[in-house]
């Protein structure tokens, strides 16, 4: 196995506390890339086809969608490592997919992250691989904890994309039933969110059979992450086996539901 | 231990206890003790200094004899002859008083029985022993009824020389010997609150209010006195806890919880005057500028939370860096302490929840919440799935009244959860609740040769090797587990029993018993399974220290896991560090020869044979293949799996496999060991 991983089994030896396994499940796909019109972009006139679209080439313009969402994914294991007892509880991994479905970083022990890693957009958008991929990495993690008798709250998936998928289309049915079967057992907690109005709304739906996709007002990644934060931390601080109250009234101010 | 404060404050009490008595007796097993020569030291200096002396029956001077020249054990031997040379040295300075004759009694315990028996009005005596079942039976003359009797002192020596309590006697049924260092008698019936079988009929509802008070504004209680709501310390769900300008803090409720249940039930609780330290019972009710009810005010408490501060192992590393098992244990005990208060007055906590007990240290804890507990015929409306007991999982809280087998369960619960710092006794894997588990009581840990096969290895299950048998571990068993013989609500151990259980397993853990067996008892995370008698340990082959279990190969636990003994190597494709350690190979875990992201990069990609969907091929899967030779499969994973499940049932009848394992992947060309082989067989 990877040296990384042996090191993850360990530290649930050293840190035997309840788990809390959030996978992030990031679209890094070329369409990421465009910025929102905030009044200072410049058309060039050239168009370029990428990602299944047509899109404008501009200069200027504020964040791009991928900068926005790196930034929300920083403020995000910030909160984490600020709270104390999602400091020892949560694991997060992070996953993009472009044309290729690529696990950035692994469920493991926050204290052992130097840096939150980079990624870059590029590419088509492999949504079944990647959640595929993330789903693996999550079955891989819970077996872990099930060798090591560490007890785990219910994992999350964060699902994050702003356009069509146009991957392996077994592969994204695959994917969606292995979802839906994970929900309808209780054993996965979906948040499939879109990104800009190009998202295919209905491909996430069907990946979130009980939660409407969320979608995000203009580039609020932040509040988004915040809220996720917050709510790690709250089940970082409660036992395992207790009902859990999600305070989805602060979700309210972030998106439309 | 050992530090120049501690050592004053036990050297002061071994004087107080020895001004206080008149008499002072010592019996044969702590002259006998091991750390009795620095104690008889201690002794003989405050003897002086107070002008008493030692009383010692010349009984037990001819057991000393008799055991001195016991040549069948020779340390027994050495024991009482260093005994005698400290009585000697005591008679020398004139401290010592003999009495009796020494053909009275070849049982010294009788005697001292009688003389305290007899004495008592007469003296104040102070008793001497390492005898538990003594010590419990002597201390047991002061709950007499009878008027003019002057209390005893029964006291033991502690391992470092200096004088402890004595632990109460071992005693499983329900009621059972005086609680550890707490001197509580049992309360007469005036005291206690009756016990009900149904729920009030006192209203629920809102009672409509016109103010509640908040920060900084005024409340007053029933003498129209009036108190100032100064910070506010906490928000619940009920309500807000704010200083005052009295030395007690302050719950008003929210408007919504203001009921009528509430106000009585609040009557009733203060109408007995319920004293105990640490618990923050409600003293005064409070009302609003128009004589409104919204409240009460209680005793201030103080400590972290014990589900922060305990329940987290790493919070409890950081926040308790110096605590062993002996501080855990400790710990439960002052809990039960407080538990046994209000049990023994018909009173059920019902919630036994971990943010209601807060630690300062192992012997300070405060109870708060107490509003929500079960008095009489008010119902405590509140839960937790974990500490509600199986025959109670999915009922409405407030629609039944509580009984002592409630509360019984939730006090295992607890103390599991103190020993296996934040672990619940159910398992717990996935996000479900715990309440399926609990239900069908599927407890996950052995006891004996008792289990449900379920066990996880690893840290958990070493914790829980390290338990004391008898006092812990099954008890523990017996109430969490199906086949438990405790099982049954009515048969579960009160808090007395667990209070005399823990008293035993501290006495192990002091007296260095539990560590003699093994030094990792005595930590709170044990690196290992718990060292048995009944097992053989050889040397690790590898390392030639650690010691391996018979049966569990020759490679030590440590060296197995042991990144230095390990194969590192490279991902073949991007170089990622891999490790392939000592246990993988004992497991027979597959050696990866990618890393994850390589191995789960597409190769192939193919349409089935049978079903013709498309399927992929990834890369780990194309070595795996590759090496062993297999041509690329030429069916999706769905009509492989049938086919392998179609074969397993065709191989039960060939006797001569040797349980290898079959090829997944069928190769409808004909080649491959496996179509020769079903050739061979079946034609």
């Amino acid at each position: 196995m990877e040296y990384s991983n042996f090191i993850r089994l360990q530290d649930l030896v050293n840190n035997p506390s309840a788990r809390v396994p959030v996978c992030l499940c990031l679209d890094t796909s070329d369409s990421m890339k465009s910025v929102e019109d905030d009044g200072t972009i410049v058309h060039t006139g050239r168009t370029i086809y990428k990602d299944g679209r047509q899109w404008e080439i501009v200069e200027g313009g504020g964040e791009s969608r991928l900068q926005a969402m790196r930034a929300g994914v920083d403020a995000f294991y910030n909160a984490l490592r600020a709270d104390d007892d999602a400091r020892d509880a949560a694991e997060v991994s992070l996953v993009t997919f472009d044309t290729q479905a690529r696990c950035i970083q692994d469920f493991g022990w926050l204290d052992r992250l130097e840096a939150v890693p980079t990624f870059t957009a590029q590419g088509d958008t492999h949504m079944g691989e990647g959640v595929n991929l993330a789903l693996d990495l999550l079955d891989q993690r819970k077996q872990e904890y099930k060798d090591k008798g560490v007890d785990y709250f219910q994992p999350w998936l964060v699902l994050m994309t702003d356009g069509v998928p146009n991957g392996n289309p077994a592969e994204l049915e695959r994917a969606i039933q292995r979802v839906n079967a994970l929900v309808m057992q209780k054993k996965l907690t979906v948040f499939p969110i879109a990104i800009g109005s190009g998202a295919d709304m209905e491909v996430l739906r069907r990946f979130s059979p009980q939660r409407d996709p969320l979608h995000l007002k203009g580039l609020k990644f932040r509040e988004f992450f915040q809220w996720l934060g917050a709510s790690v931390s709250l089940t970082s601080k409660s036992t395992p086996g207790e009902r859990i109250k999600l305070d989805t009234e602060g979700i309210k101010g972030w998106s439309e539901l | 231990m050992g530090n120049g404060v501690d050592d004053s404050r036990k050297m002061n009490h071994i004087e107080e206890c020895v001004r206080r008595s008149d008499r002072i007796f010592i019996d044969t097993c702590s002259v006998l003790y091991e750390a009795a020569t620095p104690f008889f030291e201690r002794l003989s200096a405050v003897l002086q200094k107070t002008g008493k002396k030692l009383y010692i029956t010349r009984s037990v001077m001819a057991e000393m004899d008799r055991h001195q020249r016991n040549k069948e054990k020779p340390e027994l031997a050495a024991r009482a002859r260093e005994g005698f040379r400290n009585l000697v040295k005591m008679d020398e300075a004139g401290l010592l008083e003999k009495i009796g004759n020494p053909e009275d009694e070849s049982f010294a315990d009788n005697i001292f029985l009688a003389v305290f028996t007899r004495f008592r009005m007469k003296y104040h005596l102070m008793l001497i022993t390492q005898d538990r079942n003594l010590a419990t039976e002597v201390d047991a003359l002061n709950n007499s009824q009878a008027v003019n009797v002057k209390p005893n002192i029964v006291k033991s020596i502690d391992k470092d020389g200096y004088l402890r309590n004595f632990y109460p006697a071992r005693n499983e049924k329900q009621d059972s010997a005086a609680p550890y260092a707490s001197r509580s008698l049992t309360p007469n019936s005036a005291q206690c609150f009756r016990i009900c079988r149904e729920v009030t009929a006192v209203p629920d509802d809102a009672l409509s209010v016109q103010h509640v008070p908040g920060e900084q504004e005024m409340a007053f209680t029933d003498s129209k006195a009036p108190v100032r709501l100064q910070k506010k310390l906490a928000e619940g769900g009920e309500g807000a806890i704010y200083e005052t300008d009295t030395p007690q803090v302050a719950k008003i409720y929210k408007a919504d919880k203001i009921t009528r249940r509430c106000h009585e039930k609040l009557k009733l609780m203060m109408s007995k005057n319920l004293q105990c330290e640490g618990i923050c019972f409600p003293e005064k009710l409070l009302y609003n500028q128009y004589g409104e009810f919204v409240g009460y005010l209680m005793p201030k408490a103080q400590g972290e939370e014990l589900g922060s501060c305990v329940f987290r192992a790493q919070r409890l590393k950081r926040r308790f860096p110096d605590w062993k098992k002996r501080d855990l244990v400790e710990l439960s005990l002052t809990i039960m302490e407080k538990i046994k208060y209000l049990n023994d007055r018909n009173i059920i906590l019902g919630d036994i929840n971990p943010k209601n007990i807060l630690v300062v240290s192992a012997k300070e804890v405060y109870f708060v919440d107490t509003d929500s507990y079960q008095i009489e015929d008010y119902p405590c409306p509140v839960g937790m799935t974990n500490f509600t007991a199986p025959e109670r999982q999915g009922i409405d809280y407030s629609s039944y009244l509580r009984q002592r087998s409630d509360d019984n369960f939730a006090i295992a619960t607890l103390l599991f959860m103190i020993m296996l710092p934040g672990k619940p006794p159910y398992a717990q894997q996935g996000g479900e609740t715990s309440d399926e588990n609990i239900r069908k009581m599927d407890f996950s840990y052995p006891c004996g040769d008792k289990s449900n096969g379920k066990t996880p290895d690893g840290p958990w299950r070493f914790m829980w090797s390290h338990l004391a048998y008898k006092s812990v571990k099954e008890p523990f068993y017996n109430t969490f587990a199906k086949d438990g013989e405790y099982q049954k609500p009515k048969d579960r151990l009160s808090v007395d029993a667990w209070i005399s259980n823990f008293s035993n397993y501290l006495e192990l853990l002091d007296n260095g018993i539990m560590g003699k067996n093994d030094y990792m008892s005595e930590w709170i995370f044990p690196k290992r399974y718990k060292h048995s008698d009944k097992v053989k340990y050889t040397r690790c082959e590898v390392c030639g220290e650690m010691e391996v279990e018979e049966g569990r190969g020759t490679i030590c636990r440590a060296c197995m896991d042991d990144p230095g003994k390990a194969e590192h190597y490279r991902c073949a494709q991007c170089g990622t560090e891999m490790i392939y350690t000592m246990r993988d190979k004992a497991e027979n875990k597959k050696r990866h020869v990618f890393c994850m992201t390589c191995g789960h990069q597409v190769l192939y990609q193919a349409e089935c044979r049978t079903c013709h969907k498309t399927f992929q091929i990834a890369r780990e899967e194309a070595a795996f293949l590759q090496a062993k030779g297999y041509h690329m499969p030429k069916n999706c994973p769905e009509c492989r799996k049938r086919q392998r499940l179609q074969n397993a049932s065709v191989l039960q009848q060939t006797k001569t496999f040797s349980g290898r394992r079959t090829a997944s992947y069928e190769s409808s060309s004909g080649s491959g060991w496996w179509s020769s082989l079903k050739k061979l067989l079946f034609g």
